[in-house]
């Protein structure tokens, strides 16, 4: 009985540490995905007047076909 | 008695697994999306800043964007085909003449971020843009290989090879517009084939 019990214990243990680690990577994952958002937006609102401004055409500074800014928050 | 259990266990961990992998998987479309939808939008304000400041007028920018996304629970397979839209229409000018010339507003529908088709204003007032009858046909073919080498040691090689073609047309304010476009690299279709593949020792 007693072996049984321990065992129940063992088990609960070593699935209790997978699990609470697979739920820290979901949400590492959404973190890293909403910050992006947020980092994005700040990148082309920082850079809006400097392509909305006069001397831009011809050879804007932020090129209209830019790409998005870099992955501010890389998982490491 | 003691085999039931064992089963029940087993079962629970293939249940639950499972689960856990849908999740990742629901996880990962949506922030890919969210992601890619505002990336393709700021774009977009971008093309139509720069189409309005060279017809120093109003301009529109209709934009359309295919793309293969990830396939989370099974990484060589092509994933889901996903088309992202955005628009925009800004005024800048300052109200002169262009090289001695009265200047008009200007409408521009772009494919892919490649093929930029300008577009007749259906009202040259307001400048507005509509697009309508978007159908598209996507032509997919996908080959993957499994190489399984078992000498001193085992060495398994997965591969795929995808190939795309997305043809259609679309109405644009009265001007009809054709699409054509190949898969490419990263799911975007650029042209060149996708391609990815693994090696395990």
């Amino acid at each position: 009985m007693m072996k049984k019990k321990g065992q129940a214990i063992l088990e609960f243990a070593l699935s209790f540490i997978i699990i609470a680690a697979l739920i820290a990577g979901l949400l590492t994952l959404w973190e890293w995905s909403k910050n992006n958002i947020g980092a994005r937006q700040g990148a082309f609102e920082g850079t809006r007047v400097a392509a909305g401004s006069i001397g831009s055409p011809g050879q804007p500074p932020v090129p209209f076909h830019a790409g998005s800014p870099p992955e501010p928050y890389m998982l490491d | 008695m003691f085999m039931n259990r064992k089963g029940q266990a087993l079962l629970e961990l293939a249940i639950l697994g499972s689960l856990v992998i849908v999740a990742f998987s629901i996880l990962i479309g949506y922030s890919e999306r969210y992601n890619r939808e505002q990336s393709y939008m700021q774009q977009t304000f971008r093309a139509t800043l720069q189409a309005a400041y060279d017809a120093n007028n109003s301009a529109s920018y209709a934009t359309v964007d295919f793309r293969r996304m990830p396939n989370v629970t099974s990484p060589m397979e092509i994933g889901a085909l996903s088309v992202f839209s955005s628009s925009n229409q800004l005024v800048w000018s300052d109200g002169k003449k262009k090289d001695g010339e009265e200047t008009e507003p200007k409408s521009y529908f772009e494919l892919n971020r490649q093929t930029v088709t300008e577009i007749e204003p259906k009202d040259p007032v307001w400048n507005i843009t509509e697009v309508t009858n978007f159908g598209y046909v996507s032509n997919l073919g996908a080959g993957a290989g499994f190489h399984k080498t078992e000498n001193n040691n085992i060495t398994t090689n997965k591969d795929l090879g995808a190939t795309d073609y997305i043809s259609g047309s679309s109405d644009v304010s009265g001007t009809s517009v054709s699409l054509g476009s190949s898969l490419g690299a990263g799911g975007v279709y650029t042209g060149g084939g996708l391609g990815r593949s693994t090696s395990m020792q």
